[in-house]
């Protein structure tokens, strides 16, 4: 047996890695389902960045665990003498290959550079789909569908601070003024994320936005519609140090900078989202997000509730985290995402949440 | 050997790995029972003001200095209140319980644990306090309540306020402004009428309610929105546990002992017959005279209606003219001279300079400009802020009879409310450079 220990507890511990993975989506370790519009193309990218990456550690391992179990040194502290890669069996087929030493440098590099640049190349539409303003639809017509209207994208300003995210909406006044297909002054809207009003409303911890929405084209045919996911435009300052601000289960992640205003956009990913056409955009997964109803015994607004059978699930509480570690209560800087069902329900808190702001009595 | 080491080794390691995710275990340990509240260390205030403590002053308070914590630290140049340190001395402004007697300090101990318990098994002994069956199930002080908010509060609070409430915990030295002491039984942000009726009085639990879920905006308080309801009720029922004892204490250390001041050492001054009797009588008082009477609805600031109608520009355009007014000390208004909020807030909070407050910390008036409200930015919460002072930090309580009206008190919101928007202030025609 000699020294040969070793190689077992590496073998073992890679297989309690591998294990572990292979049951992590059984027990709820694994990624939450994604549930914005750019949830699948950050997915593709962590599963291909993953498996390179797990094929090379199974790789690396299992060399390593051979190679520790073969070259173990004797009981009496001799070790063994390897003369050449002959000795090792299994090896024979690519020794003339590793005797050559140029080829293996070529191998190497090569091997490895291209795996890089296919990385490198492969995230650039999706780091400019999620992060570039000239990739975004004008927030100011983002429902514009031809020649329909479901209004603006709903903005807030995220103001993060040790150790808790305090988030400004617009009034209810300017808010229905802003998703009227009619619209025209959007001073106000630009000039959002910048500069606060006095009738802006301010909850903590909790973000609100809604899941999809519908356009009714001809109001003559209230049937012939097309829902439209609704995009949230979110202005993220820190008051003092960098916090970070994540969804994960809308695959948001964004830095918030001291002294910077820095936007983030997403969308939800519609339940039902059709095109004028009537055709479905198979990428967007066709589920309801929807996480939150009124509660008549709490007097509030209630997460975590799943859309289908209308109880609580656990799977739809939506965290909103700090994600860069920003001091002894990190870890308690943690909010809530709550999804309305739609505009109205939405409408319906934001009106609660005025009433609440401007208290009188 | 060498190998027996080793797996020694490794095995310590995976287990205490595995120890560290903290799976399974309990996520709300309680305290051991063998941690005591103990009697407190740091110096009480006697006589005098806040002020006389120390001079105001621009430079901000430093984390770091936590002011009153050992009495000998007056004495020390870099403490603030040294500069007024001899006086302090001379006029026995400050007590030190560390000059109580082993055998008062002892009693004192004995007393206020029969009373209240310790940290792992927190009560109110009904019997000794004298409070009835229908009081402790209406301020929810029964002892499975305590004994779980206990468990709360060692998770989510101690470290700021420390274990008995007296805001030193651990990491209160690097926050600025300083955790609450409750052991005053004085908390600031409330909505319990303190300008009509008696001050400093407790607030009601839906004030600290409202102070644990949504947090104290420009403070290090953050909120406690995502705990479950049943331990934002637990937590409510310690806090106000650890405040009835601190103030039971407090009262004790400050009425019942005189300085003899050839043997520097306190001395029973016979009030009452002993310990006991004064525990009882405070702990009673601070019950029944305070939280008992400021949970009551009749007490809440009754708050005057809002004369305005929403979306009228010039009847807000006038009541903000009028605010400007009071707030300046303007001779144009009657009640100019009353109100004078620049008195301390020096040029609209801009030149605010910090004071000491009851507490011996330091605090600084709010700079308007900026837009910040501790005590919460809804107007009813700046009605109750102008109407009933803030307790312990020297804001005044402009309810009063005969100070301000209701009126004024509006005037006076919604000129605050606009400070902080440079385009609103134009539009309404308000210069404040």
């Amino acid at each position: 047996m000699g020294n040969k220990g070793w190689s077992i507890l590496f073998g073992v511990v890679m297989l309690a890695c591998a294990l572990s993975f292979a049951v992590a989506p059984m027990m709820g370790w694994w990624l939450p389902r994604g549930e914005s519009s750019h949830a699948w193309d950050v997915d593709f990218l962590f599963y291909v960045i993953f498996w390179i990456v797990a094929f090379f550690f199974i790789l690396t391992e299992a060399v390593l665990v051979i190679f520790l179990w073969l070259y173990a040194s004797n009981p009496d502290g001799k070790r063994p003498v390897s003369e050449s890669a002959e000795a090792v069996g299994f090896m024979k087929p690519v020794t003339g290959f590793l005797n050559n030493e140029h080829r293996i440098e070529l191998a190497w590099t090569f091997i490895p550079s291209v795996i890089l640049l296919y990385i490198a190349f492969a995230q650039v539409s999706a780091w400019a789909d999620i992060k570039y303003a000239a990739r975004q639809k004008d927030p100011w017509k983002s429902a514009t569908v031809g020649k329909t209207d479901g209004g603006a994208a709903l903005q807030m300003a995220v103001s993060a601070r040790q150790f808790e995210w305090r988030v400004r909406y617009p009034s209810v006044e300017r808010f229905k003024k802003w998703m009227d297909p009619k619209r025209t002054d959007k001073s106000d809207y630009d000039s959002f994320g910048k500069a606060p009003q006095a009738d802006d409303i301010y909850v903590v911890n909790e973000i609100h936005f809604w899941e999809d929405y519908k356009i009714t084209p001809d109001q003559n045919k209230p049937n012939d519609h097309v829902w439209r996911h609704n995009s949230v435009v979110v202005y993220l300052t820190t008051r003092d140090v960098i916090h970070s601000f994540n969804l994960p289960n809308f695959r948001v992640k964004q830095d918030a900078l001291p002294g910077k205003m820095i936007p983030v956009w997403f969308r939800t990913a519609a339940s039902r989202v059709e095109k004028m056409d009537g055709k479905i955009d198979e990428r967007y997964p066709l589920h309801k997000t929807h996480n939150c109803k009124w509660d008549n015994d709490k007097n509030r607004y209630v997460d975590g509730i799943n859309p289908d059978s209308g109880e609580k699930d656990n799977a739809f509480i939506f965290d909103l985290a700090c994600a860069e570690l920003c001091g002894w209560g990190h870890y308690r800087m943690i909010g809530r995402a709550f999804v309305h069902k739609d505009q109205a329900d939405f409408l319906n808190w934001l009106e609660i949440a005025e009433k609440e702001n401007r208290k009188r009595e | 050997m060498k190998k027996l080491f080793c797996s020694l080794l490794i095995g310590t390691a995976a287990t205490s790995l595995f120890m560290l995710t903290g799976c399974g275990l309990d996520q709300h340990p309680a305290y051991s029972p063998g941690i005591e509240f103990g009697v407190r260390l740091d110096p009480i205030i006697m006589v005098g003001t806040a002020a006389d403590l120390g001079d105001d002053r621009f430079e901000p308070d430093r984390p770091g200095v936590l002011p009153l914590v050992k009495y000998d630290d007056i004495f020390k140049p870099e403490h603030p209140m040294y500069a007024k340190s001899a006086k302090i001395a001379e006029r026995e402004m400050l007590r030190d319980p560390a000059n109580l007697t082993e055998k008062d300090r002892k009693e004192l101990v004995d007393a206020l644990k029969a009373h209240f318990g310790t940290p792992a098994n927190p009560t109110i002994n009904a019997k000794l306090t004298g409070i009835d069956e229908a009081t402790v199930k209406q301020l929810q002080l029964d002892d499975a309540t305590l004994a779980e908010g206990s468990t709360r509060y060692r998770v989510h609070c101690m470290h700021c306020h420390g274990v008995p409430g007296d805001g030193r915990g651990p990491t209160a030295r690097w926050i600025n402004p300083h955790p609450r002491d409750f052991r005053q039984g004085v908390f600031k942000f409330q909505s319990v009428d303190q300008a009509t009726d008696g001050q400093n009085r407790p607030p009601s639990r839906g004030d600290l309610e409202r102070t644990l879920r949504q947090g104290l905006e420009g403070t290090a308080m953050p909120t406690f929105g995502i705990l479950p309801d049943r331990d934002i009720d637990t937590l409510i029922s310690y806090v106000m546990v650890l405040s009835i004892r601190g103030k039971t204490e407090y009262e004790i250390i400050k009425g019942c002992y005189d300085f003899d001041n050839k043997a520097k050492m306190l001395v029973w001054n016979g009030v009452f017959p002993d310990t006991k009797a004064a525990a009882q009588f405070f702990s009673n008082q601070t019950i029944m005279d305070g939280w008992k009477v400021a949970n009551d609805p009749a007490r809440k600031i009754k708050v005057y209606p809002y004369p305005y109608k929403d979306g009228d520009v010039d009847a807000l355009k006038k009541s903000v003219m009028l605010g400007q007014q009071l707030f300046t000390g303007s001779k144009e208004h009657p009640r100019g001279d009353k109100a004078n909020c620049k008195q301390c807030h020096d040029d609209y909070g801009r030149q605010a300079r910090f004071k000491f407050d009851e507490w011996g910390t330091f605090v600084r008036p709010n700079n308007f400009t900026q837009g910040t409200f501790r005590g919460g930015r809804r107007p009813v919460d700046m009605y109750y802020r102008i109407h009933s002072g803030i307790n312990g930090s020297g804001m005044a309580r402009f309810g009063k009879a005969g100070v301000l009206e209701g009126q004024d008190i509006w005037d006076l919101i919604n000129f605050i409310t606009v400070l902080s928007y440079p385009p609103m202030r134009d539009k309404l025609g308000i210069r404040i450079d």
